[in-house]
């Protein structure tokens, strides 16, 4: 599809924000097919949606774009750019780059569940960045939708006119053509100056093993083409253009990417650190005077050690991080030796959903058993001679002697909620530190809570237990609101009386005794009994707060073993081996994987 | 090759534990059956082998009465060397005096009884026929007719089983004057209805399982006896040395439907079903019965690792260095699970509980 000259008129640029499983991917696979983009048989299921791990868990981690032509009613035609991006609070700054791309954004929202946290937040996100808000209520085929409620929850959260508020149904394309109509009608077309010098908003990079970074971009003002000089005007990389081109969903080279388009900018560089979401392209001959605003360097925000089980794959973990981070700029990791499970890399990600994200592409991309410790955040001390250090591990922190004031990072939680679980919703934000703020009724039957909690807390399976405390109705969003001092301490387990120090946690003071029962009890239950009585201690300092005791294993053998049993008794014992193989050797004892993550399993009780 | 056993897959009646290959009654294939195993042994065993030991298992070889278990010896026989040890394993039930005469006139110098519990209520437990009494007659047919070496079977862990009862078993099986005892605690198949039946019963008697074997041992050893492998304990010179050769690793060949066999680098083992064991022998089409599994040389090094550890003298530990984790050795050593004596490594009494733990270990990847 060569790409007609199109004046920015007659340009749309717009993305969708949904909560998983609201329908976006559907929709956006709808738009693609009625504008002929995609014929209906190269469809398949999630067509943005590129990596296996985004289709398995219908969620985007990456960013997306689709370029589509719609003749609309009015007789015109027009270029509309799609940019799919990530619904996850762990990318909100990824989200809040792509809508900077747009001037619009379709909210779409299951009209039987009604509007999520996290959609709520990036649609604060979205009127932050000035874009046109289209409402627009998915599955109303379904029996249980009640599209007048939600639509009402809608117009009272935004102050949208309910009559505006388009129903449809992606999955049998209902209403999906009064879609397009209303983002043509209703989202403004791009602002910008096709003669000043280019500039455009990089809303993410990703590298591809033969064509280097590939920066998707919407060009704000000027033109770009290919064999042109360029400069990343915040991080200063400069390079050569490659090629240019648009989505369409798959790349299209094209001659020039002008104000108000949205495509990709190839220029061989090797690595996305170089070419950062939210950085801006100008020409490095005839440079913009000032970058588009709102860069931020990706902060990792969780951090938990990653070892491989086998030791003797540590190269080969650390080339996957090393690619990993080729197309992750957000991921950080650094070199990490452990008494107990040996060398590894304490990494740091965005959020738990990215740290999962990074594990599991790990394990499956390059074959890995990992285990991971549990997962924690970043201290900051200031110590007695009057330094300030930051921490990222248990390990990392300083003798308590030494420590003046410790501070730990604080959110302000979002918890939308049926009315019904409000009290439970009360009990686990107590539970775990939090500071009530306020709420607020969204609707008869809905309720919006707002909480300051330790981050530590969230990372600490917070948001399973939410779930299973709401009956799977609460969502969650969350961000920073800062450093505040807390009462930590360094909470220490020993095993044969070996300190662990992958089981080390930092935990408030007020809290020490009850996790460190509550740890040894668990670790009682996910050891094996050994061939000796194995202590389990918790401990602060060097004071011993909790002790449980696993007892030897009594007997162990084989009774009966003649001429027919041989072969299956070997098997046997080969398995017995092969189950020790999946346990941590430290020291005496062997502990098995999940051990290490037992704190998980004392939060839910 | 020095080593024969031959499988009588024949019972009165099953017992419910049990999960050996055999059947109940069908007794009138008892001669095709036997015709077949001579057969078997005429086509696998040379008349020059010089055998050093011949075990008769089953099932319940003396289920076949007197006249069939003496063809099948003097065919055996025949291929024994001086002093060949030739066991044949019995249920009181089924032993007469008659038939322990025709069994020492044929050749046969050991007996194996199975005893299991002298404990009627435990006996009805285990679905075990036959009275208590039947023990006893059994010792005193084989004595008279010449027996020295008869060993007894016993079971621990039986459901309802407790410590006084098992004293109680110890006690009468020690009256009898038995020169070898065996006594396996009770494996129970997962999933059977064995299982589902006794669940309450076998939680209880695995709990105790660890004082169970602990009094099984001291009993015995304070009555003289060496415990020389796991299950099992002789009076010295009275061990059994055709399952000795098992635990040394040495070669063996087993005929009859479901035996196993080991030679070399080969195992294998004839089909579990009579009906295509008699078929196939019919025509001497053997290879058509076996199933097959090469045993790589490591993995026989470390075979002779895991049941030489069985034994209370271990095994010589350059034969098997190569199986062997070093640094778990020596964790092992250190902690008095293992001792090495003269070059043999073997368990300690400690170790001995815990065999399948210091072995799963003590063997390299």
């Amino acid at each position: 599809m060569p790409a007609p000259f199109f004046m920015m008129q007659h340009i749309r640029n717009f993305s969708i924000i949904a909560h998983i499983d609201h329908g976006k991917s559907t929709l956006a696979d709808r738009i693609l097919e009625i504008t002929n983009t995609v014929s209906g048989r190269q469809i398949t299921e999630q067509m943005l949606d590129t990596m296996d791990l985004e289709r398995e868990r219908g969620i985007t981690i990456k960013a997306q774009a689709a370029r589509v032509l719609y003749k609309a009613k009015d007789g015109h035609e027009y270029m509309l750019h799609l940019i799919d991006t990530p619904g996850h609070v762990d990318f909100t700054y990824e989200v809040s780059r792509s809508l900077a791309a747009c001037e619009g954004a379709l909210l779409v929202v299951d009209a039987a569940q009604g509007i999520q946290a996290q959609t709520l937040a990036n649609t604060y996100l979205a009127l932050d960045n000035n874009l046109e808000i289209l409402p627009v209520l998915n599955k109303i085929d379904l029996p249980a939708a009640d599209p007048e409620q939600v639509a009402d929850e809608v117009s009272d959260l935004f102050g949208i006119d309910p009559d505006l508020i388009l129903r449809v149904s992606a999955k049998t394309g209902e209403g999906v053509e009064e879609v397009l109509e209303s983002i043509v009608e209703h989202i403004p077309p791009p602002q910008g100056d096709p003669d000043a010098p280019a500039r455009a908003l990089i809303f993410d990079s990703v590298y591809d093993q033969y064509r280097g970074v590939i920066a998707y971009v919407r060009v704000v003002d000027g033109c770009f083409r290919k064999g042109e000089d360029i400069v990343a005007m915040v991080l200063g990389t400069r390079a050569e253009v490659e090629e240019v081109g648009f989505f369409s969903p798959n790349m299209m080279p094209a001659d020039s990417l002008s104000a108000g388009e949205v495509g990709y900018i190839i220029t061989g560089i090797k690595t996305v650190r170089d070419l950062r979401v939210g950085d801006t392209i100008t020409h490095r001959g005839h440079r913009a005077e000032k970058a588009l605003p709102g860069y931020r360097e990706a902060k990792p925000m969780v951090f938990c050690g990653l070892f491989p089980m086998d030791g003797d794959d540590y190269p080969t973990l650390r080339d996957a991080l090393d690619k990993l981070n080729l197309n992750d700029a957000a991921l950080s990791y650094e070199p990490e030796s452990s008494r107990a499970l040996g060398f590894g890399f304490r990494c740091g990600f965005l959020g738990l959903l990215h740290m999962d994200i990074v594990r599991e592409r790990l394990e499956r991309e390059y074959n890995l058993d990992l285990l991971a410790t549990t997962p924690n955040v970043e201290y900051e001390v200031r110590q007695t001679d009057g330094t300030e250090i930051i921490v990222h591990s248990p390990a990392d922190m300083p003798d308590p002697g030494i420590i003046e004031v410790m501070r730990e990072p604080y959110v302000r939680v979002s918890i939308l909620v049926p009315s019904d679980f409000v009290g439970g919703v009360m009990d686990i934000c107590q539970e775990r530190r939090g500071d009530f703020e306020d709420m607020q009724y969204l609707s008869s039957s809905r309720v919006q809570l707002h909480y300051q909690l330790p981050l530590a807390e969230i990372v600490l399976d917070f948001f399973d237990q939410l779930k299973s405390r709401t009956k799977g109705y609460a969502s969650l969003d969350y961000e920073m609101s800062g450093m505040r001092e807390s009462k930590l301490v360094k909470l220490d387990i020993l095993i044969a009386a070996e300190p662990v120090d992958a089981l080390s946690l930092i935990v408030h003071r007020d809290k020490a005794y009850q996790q460190g029962k509550g740890l040894t009890e668990q670790l009682k239950k996910e050891i094996p009994r050994q061939m000796f009585e194995v202590a389990i201690q918790a401990a602060i300092g060097r004071k011993i707060i909790a002790r449980e005791t696993i007892p030897a294993k009594r007997k162990d053998v084989l009774a009966k073993c003649y001429g027919g049993d041989i072969s299956r008794k070997r098997k046997l014992l080969e398995k017995q081996k092969a189950g020790k193989k999946r346990m941590k050797q430290v020291g005496n004892v062997e502990i098995p994987q999940r051990a290490f993550l037992a704190v998980l399993d004392i939060e839910k009780k | 090759m020095k080593h024969l056993y031959i499988h009588f897959p024949f019972c009165e009646s099953r017992c419910d534990y049990c999960d050996f290959f055999s059947r109940a009654g069908g007794l009138e294939q008892a001669p095709a059956y036997v015709e077949a195993v001579l057969a078997e042994i005429e086509a696998e065993v040379p008349d020059s082998t010089g055998l050093e030991t011949v075990y008769l298992g089953g099932g319940t070889p003396t289920l076949l009465g007197g006249e069939l278990l003496s063809e099948v010896m003097a065919v055996v026989l025949g291929r024994c060397g001086p002093g060949a040890e030739i066991t044949v394993e019995a249920n009181p039930s089924t032993v007469s005096r008659e038939l322990a005469e025709s069994l020492a006139e044929a050749g046969v110098n050991r007996v194996s009884l199975g005893a299991q519990s002298f404990n009627p209520a435990l006996r009805r437990n285990l679905g075990r026929r036959g009275p208590v009494e039947s023990i006893g007659d059994a010792i005193a047919a084989f004595r008279a007719a010449g027996f020295e070496n008869i060993g007894l079977d016993l079971m621990f862990g039986i459901p309802g089983q407790d410590r006084a009862a098992l004293v109680k078993d110890l006690e009468n099986a020690l009256a009898l004057g038995p020169a070898h005892v065996s006594c396996y605690e009770l494996t129970v198949k997962e999933g059977s209805s064995f299982q589902q039946r006794w669940r309450r019963e076998l939680d209880v008697a695995a709990r105790a399982g660890r004082e169970f074997y602990e009094v099984v041992i001291d009993t015995l050893e304070g009555a003289g006896f060496r415990w020389y492998e796991t299950s099992n304990f002789a009076r010295p010179g009275f061990e059994c040395r055709h399952n000795l050769a098992y635990w040394r690793g040495e070669d063996f060949i087993g005929l009859g439907a479901g035996a196993w066999s080991s030679v070399g680098a080969r195992r294998w083992h004839n089909v579990e079903d009579l009906g295509l064991y008699l078929k196939h022998a019919s025509c001497g089409d053997w290879r058509a019965l076996r199933e097959y599994e090469e045993l790589p040389r490591e993995v026989r090094i470390a075979e002779s690792l895991m049941l030489g550890l069985r034994c209370d003298v271990g095994v010589a530990r350059c034969n098997v260095a190569g199986a062997i984790d070093v640094e778990q050795e020596k964790l092992l050593l250190r902690n008095g699970f293992l001792l090495n004596e003269g070059g043999r490594i073997c368990l300690t009494r400690q170790g001995r509980f815990v065999a399948n733990e210091v072995c799963a270990r003590l063997l390299r990847d």
